[in-house]
């Protein structure tokens, strides 16, 4: 299996592509990625935070991904790499391709098709399993990304629990559960969804 | 303890760290930025990443109301009598409660948000805007100019909670937007008032307060179109006392500055700057 | 007595309000005046604080005592004039030339690091000392005559304790070492040993422990 980072080496921030390579394959020993399923991460360095967003695909049978340079960059220091973030995010973006794999997201359409509900939806289920591997995930920051989507109420708080706290999950399940929270009846928006990837060089 | 404390002497824990201004100005993916479709920059919910860029505005709201606290607390401290009567260090006094407050309500946010003190970094334009030896010049710094930038933040936050049907947000901007109409009013009264008899002085404070609005237009942060993040909110700011005229000038402040980044953004790219 | 049920002794049993007050017109002016000067040294230094600390809770704290302070200036601002003196910056005046150095060693702190002593001076000296003299003056002064001023003392007083409260409990927040508890206690010593030699915030009969101006008596 092969795991490429682009770009190498990077420009307009102080990233490092060989540190990022390390962490990646880092990750996919620590989850049990399916062997034989080559990697390839694009860091769009051209988006500082906070203009975050993430993609993963299976394309050919292999795991394309794509995020923001915003979601790796430190905080509170503009244009400097942040360890910790990238480490979570990559984690993220593995577990959505190993999810599409065979993780009972098969059938799921790619990100570019998702709606903003289910997308959500499928990210906190996500960063459940992500804390409970020990990572330090803000909770209500994702409390509050799944609320915007799927609503302030007890419904919407209810359909979180049960995806932040489940084992397993299908994209039925999500499906179900966007249905229940409304986030299924919301108007399509005005942007795509991976309307920052479409923008990447 | 001495009078006129510098923008350098602030003091916070160890959570905050500061921006320097010229890091965002020159951030080499500014170019690339302007020219790209990242969508909307109107706050909305079903833009790309919205709370993150609403809890990083937050954030940034939240360190202002802190440098607002501190400005207007040395407003009280730094002046006689002579140069700042008891009634105009009494709106003061009234400010420190209401930022004080403001603080609190911010706080509070942003644990309902999902982020945490000092998680963004903190730019202290607004407390070198308090720092002027001139109280007049503070007042239209500070309380004409970012506090009307007050106003038009909470109110376009405001409605993005009411988008985003979030309403502990949108019960939160509401109530610190009527407290930023007060401030704004009192900069407007006591301008007239202390410069009733000196229209140079007048003159110069209005400068002070254009350059401070166009420090904050930057880049179209400010606008009345949906390519800027921030709208101007002409209703509020009317009650607080600024005229359409005032409110005409500042949208076209805010054009010509976004503009300005425009044509550097095209210079910058002919030069064959990375993108 | 008449047969007219509506003749009512002008004030009921219960009302044991009396006259005289310990306190003339120009006392309880004089000490109003005192009360303005502190009030106004007291806010503009908390205010001044504020950008000082670096502990954020103690910043808000400040920045709503500030405003307090400054409101109990204002009622003193109203009140003179009430009490025959037009010339309000006349009255406000500190009780004598110690009080001005006691609070003037009250507004010293600067450095980020002494928050301690900032607050040590206020909340263990200052507001004590006022609270002390604000409830003499509701107690000494004629409840009848001068009711606007034991009004505008109790709002005041209101605010006084609940700050006082806030304030000693920062305090106590802050105080983990024995290191620091001995800044505190070498603080208030300081500042006690001034506000002694003042007398307290309307000078030596603060409180009534000196013999003062008498109303007359009935």
């Amino acid at each position: 299996m092969s795991v490429t980072v682009a770009p190498d080496p990077f420009h307009l921030v102080n990233y490092d592509t060989a540190t990022i390579r390390a962490i990646v394959e880092d990750v996919v020993a620590q989850i049990e990625f399916p062997p034989g399923v080559d990697v390839a991460l694009t860091v769009d360095e051209g988006l500082p935070h906070p203009i975050l967003g993430t993609n993963a695909d299976i394309v050919d049978g292999a795991a394309h991904l794509w995020v923001s340079g915003g979601n790796f960059e430190s905080r509170n220091k503009s244009r400097e790499f942040s360890d910790r973030h990238a480490r979570a995010e990559i984690t993220h973006m593995l577990l959505r391709a190993k999810d599409r794999l065979s993780g009972g997201f098969e059938s799921a359409p790619p990100d570019a098709e998702l709606t903003l509900g289910e997308r959500q939806a499928w990210d906190c289920y996500a960063w459940g399993r992500i804390l409970h591997m020990g990572h330090n995930v803000h909770e209500q920051k994702r409390r509050y990304d799944f609320r915007m989507q799927h609503g302030f109420n007890d419904a919407a708080d209810a359909a979180y629990e049960r995806l932040w706290s489940a084992e397993s999950m299908t994209w039925d399940g999500v499906r179900e559960i966007c249905a229940e929270t409304g986030a299924a009846q919301r108007p399509t928006p005005k942007t795509a969804i991976d309307l920052l990837r479409q923008g990447s060089a | 303890m001495k009078k006129h404390l510098a923008e350098s002497e602030l003091a916070r824990d160890g959570r905050f760290r500061r921006n320097k201004i010229e890091d965002q100005i020159f951030d080499p993916r500014n170019v690339g930025l302007s020219s790209r479709n990242l969508g909307p920059a109107q706050m909305a919910a079903d833009r790309p990443a919205a709370t993150e860029r609403s809890r990083s505005l937050m954030h940034g709201i939240f360190v202002g109301e802190i440098q607002a606290l501190e400005g207007a607390g040395r407003t009280c401290f730094d002046f006689e009598e002579d140069e700042a009567p008891f009634a105009l260090k009494l709106d003061m006094a009234r400010q420190c409660w209401d930022e004080a407050r403001h603080c609190e309500i911010s706080v509070k946010l942003s644990e309902h948000m999902g982020s945490d003190i000092g998680e963004y970094g903190e730019s202290t334009f607004l407390f070198a805007a308090a720092c002027n030896p001139d109280p007049v010049m503070r007042l239209c710094g500070v309380n004409r100019a970012l506090e009307g930038l007050a106003i038009d933040v909470f109110s376009s936050m405001k409605a993005f909670g009411e988008d985003s049907g979030d309403p502990v947000l949108t019960f939160c901007e509401d109530w610190m937007l009527a407290d930023e109409v007060t401030h704004v009013k009192m900069g407007s009264d006591w301008l007239r008032r202390l410069t009733a008899d000196d229209p140079d002085r007048m003159e110069r404070a209005l400068e002070f307060q254009h350059t401070v609005d166009k420090v904050f237009s930057l880049g179209g942060f400010r606008g009345e179109t949906e390519e800027n993040p921030i709208q101007i909110t002409r209703r509020f700011r009317e009650l607080a006392g600024f005229t359409e005229q005032e409110c005409d000038e500042l949208a076209a402040t805010a054009q010509q500055a976004m503009e300005e980044a425009r044509m550097m953004v095209e210079m910058a790219a002919a030069a064959g700057a990375p993108s | 007595m008449s047969d007219d049920p509506t003749v009512r002794a002008a004030f009921a049993p219960w009302d044991r309000r009396g006259l005289p007050g310990l306190f003339t017109v120009e006392e309880s002016a004089r000490r109003v005046g005192n009360y303005r000067w502190t009030e106004i040294k007291l806010f503009e230094v908390l205010g001044g604080w504020v950008a000082t600390v670096p502990e954020l809770d103690v910043k808000m704290v400040l920045g709503r005592h500030c405003y307090h302070h400054a409101w109990h200036a204002e009622l003193w601002t109203k009140r003179l004039p009430e009490l025959r003196e037009m010339n309000v910056e006349r009255m406000t005046q500190p009780p004598n030339p110690e009080f001005v150095t006691f609070m003037d060693a009250v507004r010293e702190p600067e450095a980020a690091g002494l928050t301690i002593e900032k607050l040590v001076g206020v909340y263990r000296v200052l507001l004590p000392r006022k609270i002390a003299a604000y409830r003499y003056h509701v107690n000494g002064t004629s409840e009848i005559t001068d009711a606007p001023t034991i009004r505008s003392l109790k709002f005041a007083l209101q605010d006084e304790i609940e700050d006082w409260c806030d304030g000693e409990m920062l305090i106590q927040s802050l105080l983990d070492s024995a290191e620091k508890v001995e800044r505190a206690n070498a603080r208030q010593r300081e500042l006690e040993e001034l506000i002694v030699a003042a007398g307290g915030v309307a000078g030596p009969d603060s409180i009534g422990m000196q013999p003062s101006l008498l109303g007359a008596t009935v």
